[in-house]
Parts: C-alpha cells; structure tokens; sequence
C-alpha cells in the first residue's frame, strides 16, 4: 500500500457539510466501513493491548508516589518544582488515559474488575458515576446537538450561532478563563446541572441527590491533597499544600484546553435537534466526524491528552482501547477524505488559538 | 464523647478502650485517605506483585509437568489468602490473551497452618490436565511461566472429611479423571498424620498426628478411572503413600482413550470384585458427569441396601457457545424474574417488558451504562453477531439478545 501523506493542518470548512451531505446510501457504506474498522480492533484485541494498559495505569501510580514523596522535601525549591511536575503529570495521565478512557469500558474486555467501567473511580472532584451519566451517555450521543449535548459551552460559554445571544456572553473569554482553571469544579457540577435548575428544566429532588453525591466524593478529595498529605509534612505541611494545589490547577488547564479543542476548533459546526431525528447508527458515525476536531503531534501529546488528539477516532469508537486510535487514524482519515467529510486536524497551539478565536468571536452578537 | 462513653458503660476503662480503638484504625483511616481513589492495595502491588487488594493474588512458582496434558503448578499466595481443607477448590483467575478467565481446581497440595501464609512461606498446588479447547488449561499446562500473577478466590467446596457422617467407618473413593485431584490432598494430610481415617474405633492422638510408618488402622480404598496407566496422575505417588500407610489401597480402572471414554460405568458388581465391603464404606466421588451419575444410581438402588453417605462432586465443564439457538428462556437472577426470548429482541427490552427498570443509557451500544454480568448461557451482539458465553462477563443488555437459555444479573 503506498503511504498517505496527510497535512497537518486542515481546517473545518468555513460552510461545513450537515447531515445530509452525504446521499442515505452513502451514508450506509460510510457506516459498514467504521464497522469493519471496529470490527478488526476488536478481533485483535490481546496481550500486547492489556500490557499496555497495566504499564501506563503502573508508571501512572510510580509517577504519583514519586510526585508525591518529593514533595514532602518540598522546603527545597528544586525538590518543590520536580515533585509538583511529577504529580501535575499523574494527575494528568489519571484523568485522560487512564479514567476517561476506563471509564468509557475501553478496557472491559480484559474482565480486570480492577480495571473496569463499573469500578473505576477517578482522581477528580466529579463522582465516577455522573460522569459516566453527563459524558457517556449524554454528550457522546448527542455529540454537538444545541440543547441536548450540554457540551456545547457547558452551560456557560456561546460558542455556537445555534444558541442564542444574551449580553452576559460578553465577558465570556473571562468565564472561559476561569472555567479552565476550576475544570474539575466545573466537571463535577456538569450533571448537576445547575443551568438545567436555573431555567426550571431539571427536577430539584434529582438535583439534591446529585449534588450530595458531589460533596462526598469532593470530601475525600479535598481530604487527600490539602490535609492527609500536607499533614504527613508536618510542620513542612505548605510546600506540600501548595504543591497539590498547583497540580489540581496545571491538569485543570490542560484537560479543559484539550477538550474544548475537540470540538470547538475553526467552523466545527454544531447540530440542531432536527437534524438528527431520522438519523440511524451510520448517521450517527457521520455526525461525530463533523463535529469532531482532532490534534496532531507525536507520541508524547497522545499519551498527554489519553489520545483525545485523536478526537474523530475517539468520538467514532469510544469504547476502543485508545491505545488503537493512531493505528486506525489513516484508515479512518482516508475513508472521510473519500466520502468528502472534513476532517479537522491542527497543532495544539493552532487549535487553541483557533478556539479562543471563536469564543472571543461568539461573545459578540 | 470520653464522657458520654464513660458514662454510658459505667467504667472508667471505657474512653481508654475508645482511645485505643481510635488509635488502632487510625492508620488504616490514614491509608485509605492517602490512597483515594485508587482501590486497596494498588500502590502495594508496585512493591510486592502478591499484595491483596480487591483479591487475593498468588505468583507461579514452578510449573511441573505430571503426564503428557497435565502439569502441576505451585502457587504462593500472597496475604489474604485462608489455609484449605484438604477437598477444597480454588477459583483461579488467569489472564489468557489479555482476558481473565475464572475456572475452579482442585487444591492437590495438602493443608498449610495460618502461620505459613501470613509469613509469606506457604504454597499450594492445583493439578490442571489440559482439556481440548481448553484456553485456561492449556495455558497453564503449556504457557505459564513462574512470576506470573494469578487471581485467587476460596478455598471453596464441601467435599472434605470434615463432614464424616461416620468417623469410624472405612472409607471409599471413587474418582476419574482430574477427579483425583481433592482425594489426593485428603491422601497426603493423611500421609502426613495431619488427618486419620483410621476405621474401627475412633481413636483419639493427643498430638493430633500420628507418625509416619506407625502401623495404624487406616482403612481407604482408592479405584480411579483413567484413560490408560500412563495418564493417570499420581500414580507412583499414592504407591509410595499406600507402603509407608498399607491400609491404603488403589485400584486403576482403565477406561480406553476418547470422549466420553468408553468404560466410565460403575457397578455393583464392579464394586463387588474390587473391594468386597463397598456398601458399609462413606464414600467421596468426584469425577466426570457418567461416573457420578453412575456412582449416585447403584447408590440409590434400595437393592444393594448400602449403609454409608455417599459424597459427590460434578465436573462443571467450561462454557461453550450454544450452536445456533435462536432465543430461550432468559432469567434475571438478582430479581428473579423468568423470560422468553425469541432471539431478537434484547435483554434491555425483555427485562423493561418484565417490569425492571434496569439502567439504562443510549440504547445503542454507545455509553455503556447498562452493562450487567452474565452469568450462564450465551448471548449475541446485535451490531457485529460476536457472541459471549463466559460467565462473569460485562454485556451490553441494550445491543444483546439470548442465544439458548441465558441468566443475567438483574
């Protein structure tokens, strides 16, 4: 087969194709071939898949421990700065490569009860269980559609023409901004929603419960990183204190900054309701391609983002081990180019700089 | 709160008690505070592969072959692990391919005290002969190498002789197969004096054993059922045992090669030929399906007017996927409500029409959020056709229908 060479850099469309760009018998084959794709993943699913895994989640915990040890010497600047690396990096590979990517049941097939959709809870403020709720079930399969996927701004940001303006989306890169730097606060109020209360679309009893459920597990948190640890410091407890503090803010940043360029990237369109009432499972593959948004770089920012670089893939096949998603990328790429559907790809300072754009854009009317 | 207790309890020992208790859990409280989210043991297991966490975990120390399809591998376990009773079996979890597999054996090693386990020096052994198809047994036999990391759960089982209705009576055993592998653990406590199965009077040792090569009175006999002398397992073994004890005896019934072989049938007057007062012995069977159900039928038979127990254990074999069944009946265990499947519809809509609400999310195959275990039977993805039939699995409910007669956890 000769080699594609593929560019780094495509932008969406500034008039991007909708559903129904495509013909419905189009559409079938595009599905039947993602379906081939996922089929082959899946019946090559082995031993080098589950080491993968294992030597991440172990590097993982090493990275945490070693973060975490360091900083007790942290009266020590070089200690303080290596020991905040190391467990800003943990924290990291926790919630992107690890928990997302469990929590999606990636890893189920291996029968680990250790490593397992149903078990995994992850190193942030928002309980395992509504995550799985407000991002599996909600925003992967309402993927861009204004009013149902409250990914599109998170109930805070207009990052779509679909919704509609209000003056207090004028200060919106300051939200942005602050959204960033709270992201695990913010993630872990998502399926509380409190936007849903405001406007009188949720139940308030279902809310209650909620956000009980958040204040336990935000408990242990809060426990783990700026008492039990900074305690273990004794009267060195601040450097410890203060190092957790800037890891929780640095995976803060960086998550939020990789999510939002999944989707918010250039002219990555969003969907509305209509759109997608006649839509079948192939409709549906069409859809998370358009509106997904992919970043290019090596090995290292894949790992770095838990391959959410690989956004279109991920977005296709969220229940495929991500460690598949740059072996399957060119076939997919392909397939899109040849079915004429975009597929977004750019560096990550390109995309950030591209969704800060839009969301400077959409403040204004 | 030290007042309160005092008060409450009426005695000054009281809060010291409170204060000790305190203390005592304080650093499990601490531990788990430090280690949150991750679940128990995990940052053990960076330093010692046995720790215990959700389970208890063994290494594999040595695999050694015992015939040509069956191999004997020895396991340390690490802490968390209880000491068996000789006739107990261990499920052993197995990572084949990157999967768990759970399959249950029989622990042939004979009973190692508490003490042994918690200092991390004990082992114990499984006997695994390798069955065609089988992935778990084949693996073990061939592929498993020390260093390994095996999941454990047990010692389970009832087959022991602790439950002697009789401890005076002589005693029987009639295996096949890998049958043999809990009568053997029971033949080396016994060879060890940790266990009498002495006839007659009973007899009671201050010591608890008896020594090795003192004439005693046990009375065992043996009759196992193999294919040919060359692949029954341990055979020079319980030789040397039966020397060293005389009143074990052992009779080999070779039953010719194939599947099911050909003389697994068990009679009366079998039974007669070869150990003339079978029908006043308690007596242990365990073996493939035939030569239970034949053991259990001359048993029953009111003619051969038998008067000790007879204990059993079947063979559970491996799940295989059931050919091409279309639908069956589908029990929702945990609720036990009962279903009929006609093959297409799910178990999501099946378990909803029988009036569960389980939960639920896309309904297309998407979230994952309706993912229940399986626990017998075989069911189809409606996406690509694959089809699962390994009990404990995760299925999607929402994407799978019943292929045959299925029971799921709901």
């Amino acid at each position: 087969m000769a080699a594609v060479v593929h560019a780094d850099i495509v932008e969406a469309p500034s008039d991007p194709p909708g559903p129904g760009a495509l013909t419905a018998e189009q559409v079938a084959e595009f599905g039947a071939e993602m379906d081939r794709i996922r089929d082959e993943v899946l019946s090559s699913l082995g031993e080098a898949d589950a080491a993968y895994i294992r030597r991440v989640i172990d590097a993982q915990r090493r990275l945490d421990l070693a973060g975490r040890i360091t900083l007790l010497f942290g009266i020590l600047p070089p200690a303080w700065v290596a020991g905040t690396t190391m467990l800003s990096i943990a924290k990291i590979l926790e919630n992107m490569e690890i928990g997302h990517n469990v929590m999606h049941g990636q890893w189920d097939w291996m029968r680990d009860p250790e490593i397992h959709s149903t078990t995994w809870e992850w190193d942030n403020a928002c309980p395992s269980k509504q995550w799985k709720h407000s991002h599996n079930q909600v925003h992967h399969v309402w993927t861009n559609v204004v009013g149902r996927d409250r990914d599109v701004g998170y109930g805070l940001l207009r990052i779509s023409e679909d919704q509609p303006w209000h003056p207090a989306y004028l200060a919106q890169p300051v939200y942005a901004a602050v959204l960033a730097c709270l992201f695990q606060w913010g993630v872990a109020m998502h399926d509380v929603d409190v936007d849903g209360l405001m406007n009188g679309r949720r139940d308030v009893q279902g809310a209650r419960v909620r956000f009980a459920e958040v204040r336990g597990k935000a408990r242990r948190q809060l426990v783990k990183d700026y008492v039990a640890f900074p305690a273990l410091a004794g009267p060195m407890f601040l450097p410890v204190l203060l190092g957790n503090a800037t890891a929780n803010l640095a995976r803060n940043v960086w998550s939020a900054s990789v999510i939002f360029c999944g989707h918010f990237p250039g002219a990555v369109p969003t969907f509305t309701p209509a759109d997608v009432v006649a839509e079948d499972r192939a409709g549906w593959y069409v859809r998370q391609v358009i509106g997904s948004a992919n970043i290019s770089g090596g090995r290292l920012l894949h790992l770095m983002t838990g391959n959410l670089s690989h956004q279109i893939e991920h977005h296709l096949f969220p229940d495929l081990p991500s460690n598949r998603y740059p072996q399957i990328a060119p076939t997919v790429r392909e397939t899109c180019e040849r079915f004429g559907l975009p597929y977004v790809t750019g560096s990550f300072p390109r995309q950030v700089a591209s969704v800060a754009k839009r969301i400077f854009r959409m403040a204004l009317p | 709160m030290s007042t309160l207790a005092l008060r409450r309890a009426g005695s000054p020992i009281a809060p010291i008690t409170d204060l000790a208790r305190t203390v005592r859990i304080l650093p499990d409280r601490l531990a788990a505070a430090l280690r949150w989210p991750a679940p128990p043991g995990a940052y053990r297991r960076l330093l010692d592969p046995r720790a215990d966490g959700l389970d208890v975990r063994a290494t594999i120390e040595a695999v050694i072959p015992e015939t040509e399809h069956a191999a004997t591998v020895v396991l340390r376990p690490g802490r968390g692990w209880r000491p068996h009773h000789p006739g107990q079996w261990a499920s052993v979890g197995v990572d084949v391919d990157g999967v768990r597999h759970h399959r249950c054996y029989s622990i042939t090693s004979p009973p190692v005290d508490r003490g042994t386990i918690a200092a991390g020096r004990g082992t114990l052994t499984i006997t695994v002969q390798s069955v065609p198809d089988g992935k778990v047994s084949k693996h073990l036999v061939h592929d498993a190498r020390p260093g390994d990391v095996v999941s454990l759960d047990g010692p389970h089982g009832e087959l022991t002789l602790h439950d002697r209705t009789d401890p005076t009576a002589p005693v029987l055993f009639i295996t096949g197969g890998s049958g043999i592998t809990p009568v053997i653990s029971m033949l080396r406590a016994v060879d060890l004096g940790l266990i009498d199965l002495g006839a007659g009077e009973s007899r009671h040792d201050d010591s608890g054993r008896s020594d090795h090569g003192r004439s005693d009175a046990t009375d065992v006999v043996l009759v196992h059922h193999a294919p040919d002398a060359a692949s029954a397992l341990f055979s020079d073994e319980i030789d040397a045992i039966s020397r060293r004890r005389p009143g074990i005896r052992r009779h080999l019934i070779e039953t010719g090669p194939g599947a099911p072989p050909p003389d697994l049938a068990l009679s009366a007057a079998r039974l007669d030929g070869l150990c003339p007062d079978w029908r006043r012995r308690e007596t242990w069977v365990c073996g493939p399906r035939q030569l239970v159900d034949a053991a259990t039928e001359v048993w029953e038979d009111p003619r051969h007017r038998t008067l000790a127990t007879l204990h059993v254990e079947r063979f559970t074999p491996a799940a295989t996927p059931t050919a091409d069944a279309d639908g069956g009946d589908v029990r929702f265990s945990a609720s036990g409500r009962l279903a009929s499947s006609d093959g297409t519809t799910t178990l999501l809509e099946l378990a909803e029409a029988e009036g569960l609400n389980p939960l639920s999310g896309c309904r297309m195959g998407v979230c994952r959020r309706c993912v229940v275990p399986l626990r017998s039977g075989t069911v189809r993805d409606l996406r690509d056709g694959r089809s699962t039939c390994e009990a404990g699995t995760h299925i999607q409910i929402c994407v799978t229908t019943a292929v045959g007669d299925v029971d799921i956890e709901l």
